[in-house]
């Protein structure tokens, strides 16, 4: 497989950012986040047989970004994550919003990767590095809080 | 309903043009290069400078031999020749006594520092070598008698390029002779003689030294210089104020 890497960038940009916005809530940081994902991309240079890995390797290497920045003691002590949604950023759904972002940040990324990504809870816990049972149960907690918060019918089912 | 909901929101995200002309241009930007790679021309240039200064600046070969020998190094070693007892050995002295000419004492004090590489070839076996001596002291009689030769060697006309010359001015109208464990001044203005008796203090092959003396109205000092018997003795007379004028 060898692919452009304008055709990686315009592939999995979005799909990344999304990931890393779920994670932080933030349309800067996510988008920093993405900057930095590539960038470590074109300095590594990986190879791979097939494109899945490609995606499972960009998958993994935004999650531990996004682990970076929220054990960062700069951004724990200066921005906490509820000051950073109550920014005013355009949402096309702020109800939603403001319920997932009750939730906790794995717990949105987890939500982001079965629900929109269609990922298996093993490709979760490989991405995410937690166990298959870790990602259904966070899966399981994550729906009831949204139902709870968005009237009960936000199970994903 | 749910996922719809959820898939309208994601679907929503994406990251901004600014940020997608950031990462297409992310491949174009020069990547920094590693720090040894940054550092490396600089390194390289900064060895290349002090190689070549190095280079220039040592002295090679030839250029101790040349430049450097007509100046510093020989005049040091015209200064300071090997304290051999040979060297103190004149070839023009008596058995018994010897007599130190006064009048040639000037030219001798002053003709090794300005002779340099000239120096005579009975004196080379004595100082003949290229390396650096110590600078002398004024009470080492190896240096106050210099070489050891009581003929004074030829004068250099090109003495004032050299560096000033320490030796003393020698006396010229005393005279001083060692014989029979006396040592007799002469003054040559007046006839007067002075003997001093030195048979309690016995020479001993090897021994040099010098003392201050009030004679003839002045203050002088006496050098002498033993060589390898007790009957090869160079003597040698200075005036105090010219030792004491030495820095």
């Amino acid at each position: 497989m060898d692919l452009e890497f304008q055709t990686i960038v315009e592939r999995y940009s979005a799909s990344l950012y999304r990931l890393a916005y779920s994670f932080l809530g933030s349309r800067q940081d996510a988008e920093d986040v993405l900057q930095e994902v590539f960038f470590k991309f074109l300095r590594k240079r990986p190879v791979f047989a097939e494109e899945y890995q490609l995606r499972a390797w960009l998958r993994t290497v935004t999650a531990n970004q996004c682990r970076d920045i929220l054990r960062s003691p700069w951004r724990r002590r200066t921005l906490p994550l509820e000051e950073a949604a109550s920014q005013p950023e355009p949402t096309p759904d702020p109800e939603l919003e403001a319920a997932l972002n009750q939730l906790k940040p794995k717990d949105r990324a987890v939500v982001y990767l079965f629900y929109y990504e269609q990922c298996s809870s093993a490709e979760i816990a490989e991405t995410l590095h937690m166990t298959d049972a870790a990602v259904r149960s966070r899966l399981t907690r994550a729906r009831q809080t949204l139902k709870t918060l968005l009237g009960g019918d936000e199970d994903g089912e | 309903m749910a996922n719809e909901r959820l898939n309208a929101y994601y679907e929503a995200q994406r990251p901004s043009e600014a940020c997608m002309v950031r990462l297409c241009n992310l491949e174009q930007k020069p990547r920094p290069k590693p720090l040894i790679l940054r550092l490396a021309l600089p390194m390289a240039a900064a060895c290349l400078l002090i190689l070549v200064l190095v280079t220039q600046l040592r002295p090679t070969p030839e250029g101790v031999t040349a430049p450097l020998a007509t100046s510093t190094p020989t005049a040091r070693e015209t200064l300071t020749p090997e304290p051999t007892p040979s060297a103190a050995v004149t070839p023009t002295q008596s058995p018994q006594a010897v007599e130190t000419p006064a009048p040639q004492i000037p030219t001798e004090t002053t003709a090794p520092i300005t002779e340099g590489p000239a120096i005579s070839p009975e004196n080379d076996g004595s100082g003949g070598s290229n390396e650096p001596k110590p600078e002398p002291s004024p009470t080492d009689w190896w240096w106050l008698g210099g070489a050891g030769s009581s003929e004074p060697p030829s004068s250099d006309p090109g003495a004032e390029d050299l560096p000033t010359p320490q030796m003393p001015e020698a006396v010229t109208d005393i005279t001083v002779v060692y014989e029979n464990g006396d040592l007799i001044f002469t003054d040559l203005n007046t006839g007067e003689t002075v003997t001093i008796d030195l048979t309690d203090e016995p020479l001993e092959p090897g021994d040099s030294g010098a003392a201050g003396i009030h004679i003839f109205g002045r203050d002088l000092v006496v050098a002498l210089s033993v060589g390898e018997t007790t009957e090869d003795v160079t003597v040698y007379l200075f005036a105090l104020s010219e030792l004491e004028a030495i820095p």
